[in-house]
């Protein structure tokens, strides 16, 4: 308990110590470690990543799901599984 | 009476600014908007899509609205369904609408919510006394949350109840009648309707409210076969130019606007189909002097 | 009739349950029969909800084909009808039924796919908040700090797969490098997606043992550990962890509960 108690002590003084008082976001940017494997996706201006909403009708045939389709036909067909690359690591 | 905040007053439009044929605002054409800033009498932004806070869409519409006066256009209302107003929607509706100004805030004559569940899709009504007595009931308690008038639009049915007992256009003039709201009147959902139920649309036409009509829908369908099915997807069909003449004939000089939601095209292509309504509107005024003006 | 029967007949067969009550509310002819004509607004309704998951969970629709997809998300849509007015809003529930659905099994990572591509929608459409004033932590007492609880910054959130899930996101967008074909699946990532000055990052941390052990940190805090566990777990590392935590605005507020 009072190893903790200490421990916290010794904690918040070094936050207290960094003067970070007025972090925004933005500090983030480049921080160490954290972005070593993977990029970043610049997410387009039109990128508002939801369907709209409208005032429109659709068509989907009813009834669709009970000839169910087991085939998948995507991507995932693409992937070669087991295969091992080291070190292929994108750096951004 | 209404709040003024920042954004409203810079707004230099009124309501007396939506005139001419304006586009349905589209997020495929947000960047070419922004940057071309082409000449659009005005644009209607479906609200539904503004309603959550500190999204990218909700910026656009902050940006767009600057330069263009807009109207509002919802799907989430459901005026016509049984379960309690959605207060949630409505307030944010309220919101939005003190910070953006729309010229008026329109929504469909159907259901789209019930039981908790929303569908997104506009499902009709059965067509009697009754019916139309609740949704008067609901359409005066938005009008008295909103501070204002609300606008109603006819929807294009694929079904008819066998509980109706009257015409549309009879529920139509008595909902819009005993709420006092105004009417949107959608003339290919009146065509579409009218094929797919076999009546006649001119008589539904012109059995409509001249003087309640805020605003003119057009819009293409498609052609199923077995039905038309009100799509948005496609340009405007021939018997609808047709029948839209008759409509500015019946309603005058009302302000008209293009939708279009499937399969959008560039923006330059819906702006086209918005000149072709400018032209025939104009030719029929000028050849008519309007009545409902 | 009552309104009321009809639409819950109607929202009972729309999602996939007896049709029989709300087809009996409608009128049949010889063109198109009661039951066709309700099946227009089932397919409609199933249409504009199958176009809103496609445009929530592009990628997932893309690892399975829009054939596959669709299908799938009429038995998802069925199960999980909407309960929100807001399309940004549905969906949450996809990865769920992902990871117990029979026809996915021989793509397991199918639903940590999707609950990237959730939070990832999630993450994008955060508030970005102003962070806290951590200097009044030094104004609480002994018994007050060590039940401190943080927050993490709401435009950020961390996600643990088994599958190399951020490639495979990665592999989808445009002007990507990353080929589906490189991509070793069968590799645990712990990732940080947040969204910083208008771009989307899906960071996964480093094979560095501090980094991983941070991934950690900040995990505790999202279960909502308290000041006193965090000592006990992390020990003298807890002093870097926290500034680390609160200089790179990973940790957003604080509460004294
Ligand atoms: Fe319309």
């Amino acid at each position: 308990m009072s190893n903790n108690t200490n421990l916290i002590k010794t904690a918040l003084t070094g936050i207290m110590a960094t003067g970070l008082l007025a972090v925004t976001s933005s500090a983030m940017a480049g921080k160490p470690g954290m972005e070593k494997c993977m990029g970043v996706a610049a997410a387009g201006k039109n990128d508002c990543g939801t369907s709209e909403h409208a005032c429109a009708g659709m068509s989907k045939t009813d009834g669709q799901a009970e000839e169910w389709v087991y085939v998948k036909e995507g991507t995932c067909t693409k992937l070669a599984g087991g295969k091992i690359k080291v070190g292929k690591a994108k750096m951004k | 009476m209404k709040s003024q905040n920042t954004i409203s007053t810079k707004n230099p439009y009124n309501k007396n600014k939506i005139q001419g044929c304006g586009i349905g605002l589209r997020i495929d054409h947000f960047d070419v908007i922004e940057e071309q800033k082409p000449d659009v009498p005005w644009f209607e932004a479906l609200s539904d899509n503004y309603l959550l806070e500190d999204t990218l869409q909700r910026n656009y519409l902050y940006h767009i609205r600057n330069d263009y006066p807009i109207t509002f256009h919802g799907v989430g209302m459901s005026i016509g369904s049984t379960e309690p107003l959605n207060m949630d929607y409505l307030k944010r509706l309220k919101k939005l609408k003190d910070e953006v100004q729309p010229a008026w805030i329109s929504d469909h004559l159907c259901w789209t919510s019930a039981h908790g569940v929303v569908t997104h899709d506009l499902i009709p009504l059965p067509y009697t006394t009754d019916v139309a007595k609740h949704i008067v009931d609901r359409i005066l308690q938005v009008q008295d949350f909103l501070g204002e008038q609300i606008v109603i639009e006819n929807v294009s049915s694929y079904l008819q109840f066998k509980a109706t007992d009257m015409t549309e256009w009879d529920f139509i003039n008595e909902v819009t009648s005993h709420s006092d709201c105004k009417l949107l009147l959608d003339v290919n959902n009146i065509y579409v309707s009218a094929q797919n139920h076999k009546f006649d649309a001119d008589e539904y036409l012109f059995a409509m409210p001249a003087e309640r009509v805020a605003e003119i829908h057009l819009a293409g369908y498609e052609d199923k076969g077995t039905h038309l099915l009100d799509t948005h997807s496609r340009p405007v069909t021939e018997p609808v130019w047709d029948l839209f003449k008759k409509a500015v004939k019946h309603v005058g000089d009302v302000p008209v606007l293009i939708e279009w939601d499937n399969d959008i095209p560039p923006l330059e292509r819906v702006l086209e189909e918005s000149a072709t309504a400018r032209k025939y509107q104009q030719a029929v005024l000028s050849k008519e002097s309007p009545n409902g003006h | 009739m009552d309104i009321k029967t009809l639409q819950g007949d109607f929202i009972e067969a729309i999602f996939g349950g007896d049709k029989s009550s709300a087809v009996s509310h409608v009128i049949g002819d010889d063109l198109l029969t009661a039951e066709q004509r309700f099946g227009i607004y089932k397919g409609s309704v199933h249409g504009i909800l199958t176009q809103a998951l496609g445009t929530m969970f592009p990628v997932c629709k893309a690892l399975v084909g829009d054939k596959f997809f669709d299908n799938m998300c009429d038995l998802f849509i069925n199960e999980y009808p909407p309960k929100t007015t807001y399309f940004a809003e549905y969906g949450g529930d996809l990865p769920t039924f992902l990871s117990t659905f029979e026809h996915v099994k021989d793509i397991p990572y199918l639903a940590d796919v999707a609950r990237l591509e959730w939070t990832r929608q999630i993450v994008w459409h955060a508030k970005s908040v102003e962070v806290a004033d951590f200097s009044a932590l030094s104004e609480l007492n002994e018994e007050q700090q060590s039940n401190v609880v943080f927050q993490l910054a709401k435009n950020m959130h961390l996600i643990e797969s088994e599958f190399r899930i951020d490639e495979l996101w990665f592999a989808h967008q445009p002007d990507t490098d990353v080929k589906l074909e490189d991509i070793e699946i069968n590799h645990a990532v712990k990732l940080i997606i947040r969204k910083d000055q208008g771009t989307l990052k899906i960071s996964m941390m480093s094979k560095d043992e501090n980094d991983r052990d941070f991934w950690d940190f900040l995990h505790a805090i999202s279960l909502g550990y308290n000041l006193e566990r965090l000592a006990e777990q992390y020990g003298e590392a807890l002093g870097n962890h926290l500034s680390q935590g609160i200089e790179g605005a990973w940790i957003q507020s604080f509460t004294t509960e």
